[in-house]
């Protein structure tokens, strides 16, 4: 399976990259990772006119951990992200998340911007970003503007950026410095894309009481999905095992979720129960039920 | 409806290597057919298989995504540059001896990704190395050999002074 | 201690390893080929089933590099349909004519300057397509309203035929129960890492053809090959490359493509060269045929069984081609598994739906059949209340029996089932299986343990084949009887005293270089490295038979054996060249160390010497016909055309395997893990221990991958769904459990060495093992697996459903 031809356009750094973005427009793939991309051109699903390498702007790959904002430049890859202690330290979520994509030979190459102008169903940064509602920073010759991550994932395989638009960065307002993190995966074999996946934060006060929670789902809903009303729920509840149970079973029947050939819908939202269930165990009162998975 | 060629230069095994290539050239295509490294194995294009793995500057990538232009500016290490003269690596000689290997095909991949697993988490046991390998598929050995393999070399790398 | 009675020398390792590991391989697609050969990439369908109203040619053609356009009106000038089994079935070109009944079915072969151009042509081609209803279910296509892929053959069922041996009716009405299941058991494919290769060149100075192609055989199909061509069987010389990555039986079907790539070569004037990618050899390949089947025992309250009735639905693909119905017939010559059954009555019939057509895959019907019985043993079990183990030793074959001759006139030469089965119960019982799975079940999780206990016929009879016809056919005027299975081995002693060894099995990393140089180095008392294997086959210098090939576990069995007569013929040569050295008559002289003495005397003569005076001096010396190089062909022995009841001997030898699968299943996700499997073989006399042992645990994880994770599937307008590798789900390291790998042998008396053979072993045992198992760990809601893969949702469907 070969790609067809393209004109290979090389950016050495952030001017020259929207320069080419705005010359090229939707003619042009980006070409960052290419993890996603170069499978779809050798089976020819996509045939760009021009592939925009921007693999040597450098001043896009960083993780820049501030007092209480995380920086994560688009280029930067999966395995920055998986080796970085401060990101296991500080966002501990993405740590997780990005340790559930693939296999290490794609998290080489694959990049926080790639994976999320993809914004792939399955896909696990995206659902951790989601859950921790970063905002992405998005630029071209017109201007820079940031958008809310809800607001730039729209749906399975569709975002709000332009043709001439590359991302900047993403950023993130760090969780509490004592938040439990917990990211539950369930797929077919190890590193396939997720059948369901859930991702929750959880501090607690001084006082032991749950103050900080964030959840997000994916598998079968199109974008990742943010949980507020099951958050506000399990926050001002007493966290007994019923409360939480029927807020996961009552939310997630509230949610859009998508079958397929593979996977049917009452099943999708069964097991999206289910990994949402040990991912707030986990979080929330710190205990493992995961099996073999 | 095919682009002009362009000379791609790179550092494979050692050697700095240049021929002609369409930018659309697979690197796994160029390595094997443009400069003769046919121990680089494709079993998919599709970056699933991990036959095609290669060392883009010490890191497992898979060959059969990126294209040949893009390697410029990096140092590749496929199979054939790993041993030393006819000495084999630990890794190679391990999966000789704990016949890791059948038809050989995936065995170039299998034994890249191990090399760099190994030198991030020197630490292995069966879980860890079933885990950092399960990137690359083998149809013959079941991996029992492989992991024995992986695990053996591991541990009598670790053993060595550094 | 003659040399025989030696064991065999081991090394560490192989000798194929080196190459290997060095990255020196060399497969088909690292050969070198010729200036100005074209490289060629397929037009495929992407209709389950449609007209073509028309290609045109023109925008491809225009392409620069794009040499040219060929489809089936082109090819039809030089290639004629492949010859099927069953002469009436439908033709089969290997390229669509008028209509498509696939997804992936060849359209149109664009030759190119590379790859690249050539796919660009591919992509410029216009075809119009009327798309016409299509039919993938195996009972949905068998219907008389179904959509026909074949109009002028009237019916989508294109072979059928029915056997009965003993007295089943009688068994049935006397029966005190009748046990009964009705199974699915699906389309999957062995997916070799390395896909098909073939590079070939029309001779126009001898109307011949140079095929090179990573073809494992049977040879039996170059005939095919050579008619299809229009050329005589000697004017197609096929050479397949030292190396092969993987074949499973899927690599027996690149014939065709061997034969529409040499067309191409023909008209274009140019060799061609074409490497399949992941996409067409998950579409256009092959698969193992999936089984739409109810299996009956007649049985005693006691759990015995009397007979079986079983009723075949094989969904051969869009085509039936060469060898199929084989799929159906290597099932039912061993219908009584292990199993002291006596009567059978069975039914089958391969039917056409528009899915790829099928062919050997590791096991070849043996999965299929296995899952049936053990699944029928199981049914049995739950029906009686009597132990799964027991009913099955309850019906096994005793070891005094052997050797056996069943119902189907299989000729089992040895076994000790029970003893077999023992030695993996104390593997279950060391592992402490059942206490693991007692304590996982406390803390909530569903955990099981199952059985499979299954013949292995190994080193196949060509006579099984001819079951397809009825015995009034065979016994028409003109038949030719078809039977045996043979292969030639070739050793010599160079001039320098080396041992060489000429072998042709198309192997594909089994290691059959080493096994054979273990063989030869036992008989010459050498070590395995003193020994030189050169396995390759070009079917213009290496001997081949019509069997060649590797294929039904024959190598140990029948290159084996060639290996060890030609071996011993070379020994007794080489000692009455001795004798005349040493003058001392021959039957005084042993062959130890790799030097020839004389007994009870330290006068002695290397191989070395020895070869350096007859190269040499060979003149001087009597017995002119005596030389250093042989070559010995060995046949199996009690291996006859099938009689007019239907019985034939179908295999040369026949193993065993006792195989334990524990799986858990997630009770939140449903996902399904087998975390530890124990096989016990029976492989006669093992060669190499840790060739069986490999062998073993790759068909194991096969075995895992057809019960769980790998599905040709396809929806119900012929859309194949895990048209990727990321649909295809093959078992990773992670998915791959535990094996605990064990032998109980009981030598064969009727192999030369004794052995036999155990290439497929446990890919056919071990999806019904693990069906046994999801069983046992959803015992709570009662329910049984009838279908594979036994996915999530196909679990969460079980679970539900009984609740």
């Amino acid at each position: 399976m070969k790609p067809a031809s393209f004109k290979y356009v090389e950016v050495a750094d952030e001017d020259a990259l929207a320069a080419a973005l705005a010359n090229y427009g939707d003619e042009a793939s980006l070409l960052a990772g290419g993890q996603s991309l170069v499978p779809m051109m050798n089976f020819r699903v996509v045939s760009p006119e021009a592939i925009i390498d921007l693999n040597r702007v450098d001043t896009l790959s960083y993780i820049d951990c501030g007092e209480d904002t995380l920086r994560i430049g688009a280029l930067a890859r999966h395995a920055m992200l998986e080796d970085s202690d401060v990101l296991s330290r500080r966002c501990p979520l993405l740590s997780r998340a990005v340790g559930n994509v693939a296999h290490r030979a794609v998290r080489n190459r694959g990049t926080t911007g790639g994976t999320l102008a993809l914004a792939y169903p399955g896909a696990e940064i995206p659902l951790a970003l989601m859950t921790l509602d970063a905002d992405v920073v998005l630029r071209s010759q017109r201007e820079e503007r940031k958008l809310g991550i809800r607001d730039f994932i729209l749906g399975s395989l569709d975002t709000a950026l332009d043709a001439d638009e590359y991302i900047r960065h993403v950023e993130i307002k760090l969780p509490p410095a004592k938040s439990i993190a917990s990211f539950v995966e369930t797929s077919r074999r190890h590193g396939d894309f997720a059948i369901a996946a859930a991702a929750v934060v959880a501090a607690r006060n001084d006082d032991g009481q749950l103050a900080y929670l964030r959840i997000g789902v994916s598998g079968g809903t199109g974008a990742p999905v943010r949980m507020a009303a099951l958050e506000e729920i399990i926050i001002g509840s007493d966290l007994a095992d019923r409360v939480i149970a029927d807020g996961v079973h009552e939310t997630i029947d509230g949610i859009e979720v998508f079958g397929d050939h593979h996977y049917p819908e009452d099943f999708r939202r069964h097991v999206l129960q289910g990994v949402l269930r040990r991912a707030l165990n986990e979080a929330i009162f710190g205990s493992e039920h995961r099996h073999v998975q | 409806m095919s682009s002009e060629r362009i000379v791609i230069e790179l550092k494979v095994n050692g050697r700095t290597l240049s021929e002609f290539a369409e930018p659309r050239m697979l690197l796994s295509d160029f390595l094997r057919h443009n400069l003769g490294f046919t121990g680089v194995h494709v079993g998919c294009e599709h970056g699933v298989c991990g036959a095609c793995t290669v060392l883009l500057d010490d890191q497992p990538v898979r060959s059969c995504l990126m294209f040949a232009v893009q390697a410029r500016h990096h140092e590749i290490t496929t199979i054939e540059g790993l041993a030393t003269g006819n000495e084999m690596h630990a890794v190679q000689d391990a999966f000789r001896k704990h016949h890791g290997l059948q038809c050989g095909f995936c065995t170039p991949g299998m034994v890249l990704t191990a090399v760099d697993l190994i030198r991030r988490m020197p630490d292995q046991d069966e879980c860890s190395v079933r885990e950092g390998m399960s990137g690359n598929l083998c149809r013959c050995t079941g991996y029992e050999g492989i992991v024995r393999a992986v695990l053996d070399a591991a541990n009598n790398l670790k053993s060595q002074p550094q | 201690m003659l040399p025989g009675d030696r064991p065999f020398p081991q090394i560490e390792g192989r000798l194929e390893d080196a190459r290997l590991l060095f990255g020196r391989g060399r497969y088909i697609d690292d050969l070198p080929v010729a200036t100005g050969t074209l490289h060629a990439a397929f037009a495929r369908s992407s209709h389950g089933h449609a007209k073509i109203a028309g290609i045109d040619k023109s925008a491809a053609l225009a392409i620069d590099g794009v040499v040219a356009v060929l489809t089936a009106a082109d090819l039809g000038a030089v290639l004629d349909p492949f010859p099927s089994i069953v002469r009436s079935a439908p033709e089969y070109r290997g390229i669509a004519t008028d209509k498509v009944r696939y997804v992936g079915e060849p359209v149109a072969i664009v030759l190119g300057r590379d790859r690249y151009v050539a796919e660009d042509g591919v992509s410029a081609l216009e075809i119009d397509y009327e798309a016409l209803p299509a039919v993938t279910d195996v009972d949905a296509a068998s219907q008389a309203t179904a959509p026909l892929l074949h109009e002028s053959f009237g019916t989508n069922i294109v072979w059928k035929n029915q056997y009965r041996y003993g007295d089943p009716e009688t068994a049935f009405d006397n029966a005190e129960r009748i046990v009964g299941v009705d199974l699915k058991f699906p389309k999957y494919n062995s997916t070799p890492l390395e896909t098909y290769g073939v590079i070939a060149e029309y001779l126009p100075e001898t109307d011949g053809y140079v095929i090179h192609g990573n073809f494992q055989g049977p040879f039996s199909l170059m005939p095919v090959l050579a008619r299809a061509l229009r050329v005589p069987d000697s004017r197609v010389r096929v050479i397949v490359p030292q190396d092969i990555g993987g074949s499973f039986g899927n690599k027996a079907m690149v014939y065709p493509y061997m034969g529409l790539i040499a067309a191409c070569a023909r008209l274009a004037e140019r060799p061609v060269k074409w490497i399949e990618d992941r996409a067409e050899h998950l579409l256009g390949s092959a698969s193992g045929t999936d089984r739409n089947s109810r299996i009956e025992a007649a049985i005693s309250n006691d759990g015995r069984v009397h007979a079986i009735r079983m009723d075949i639905r094989e969904n051969v693909g869009a085509y039936l081609r060469a060898p199929e119905p084989s799929c159906v017939m290597r099932s039912l010559t061993t219908f009584s598994g292990p199993y002291r059954i006596e009567s059978g009555a069975i039914e089958a019939a391969c039917v056409l739906t528009n899915t790829l057509p099928t062919g050997l895959n590791r096991g070849y019907g043996g999965q299929q059949y296995m899952f049936s019985l053990e699944r029928l043993m199981d049914a049995i079990a739950r029906e009686t209340g009597i132990d799964r183990l027991e009913v099955r030793r309850r019906n096994f074959l005793k070891a005094a029996e052997f050797p056996y001759l069943t119902t189907t006139g299989s000729y089992y030469d040895s076994g000790d089932y029970d003893n077999c089965l023992d030695r993996a119960l104390e593997h279950l019982r060391s592992e402490e299986w059942e206490g693991t799975r007692d304590k996982l079940r406390a803390e909530g999780r569903l955990v099981g343990i199952g059985v499979a206990t299954c013949v292995h016929s190994a080193a196949s009879n060509i006579g099984y084949v001819t079951l397809a016809l009825s015995p009034e056919e065979r016994a028409r005027k003109g038949y030719n009887a078809k039977s045996g299975t043979n292969d030639f081995a070739h050793i010599a002693l160079d001039p320098s005293g080396r041992l060489r060894v000429q072998i042709g099995t198309a192997g594909a990393g089994q290691g059959h270089a080493t096994a054979v140089a273990q063989i030869v180095a036992r008989e010459f008392g050498l070590g395995v490295r003193d020994v030189d294997v050169i396995d390759r086959i070009d079917t213009e210098t290496t001997p081949w038979t019509i069997t060649t090939g590797t294929y039904a576990s024959r190598f140990s069995v029948v290159v084996g054996g060639a290996v060890q007569r030609a071996a011993v013929k070379l020994a007794g040569h080489l000692r009455i060249i001795a004798s005349h050295l040493l003058d001392v008559p021959d039957d005084q002289l042993d062959i130890a160390d790799g030097v020839i003495r004389v007994r009870n005397s330290n006068r002695s003569l290397s191989l070395r010497q020895l070869a350096g005076a007859t190269q040499w001096n060979r003149g001087d010396l009597p017995d002119e016909s005596v030389q250093l190089h042989v070559s010995e062909s060995y046949g199996a022995s009690n291996l006859r055309s099938p009689d007019s009841e239907n019985r034939v001997n179908a295999a040369a030898t026949y193993g065993f395997m006792a195989d334990f699968a524990m799986v858990e299943i997630d009770p939140l996700t449903f996902v399904p893990r087998v975390l530890k499997y124990i096989a016990v073989h029976d492989v006669g006399v093992p060669i190499n221990p840790q060739l069986i042992r490999g062998q073993i645990a790759g068909g194991i994880v096969h075995g895992v991958g057809g019960a769980l994770y790998e599905h040709l599937d396809y929806d119900e307008n012929g859309q194949m769904m895990s048209a990727s590798f990321m649909d295809y789900l093959c078992p990773t390291a992670s998915e791959a459990p535990e094996m605990a790998i064990d032998h109980f042998d009981t030598q064969s008396p009727f192999t030369a060495l004794g052995v036999k053979g155990c290439g497929e072993n446990s890919a056919m045992s071990a999806p019904a093992a693990i069906a046994s198992a999801v069983d046992d760990a959803l015992a709570t809601f009662k329910t049984s697996i009838s279908e594979l893969p036994i996915t999530p949702p196909a679990i969460w469907r079980h679970v539900a459903g009984a609740q």
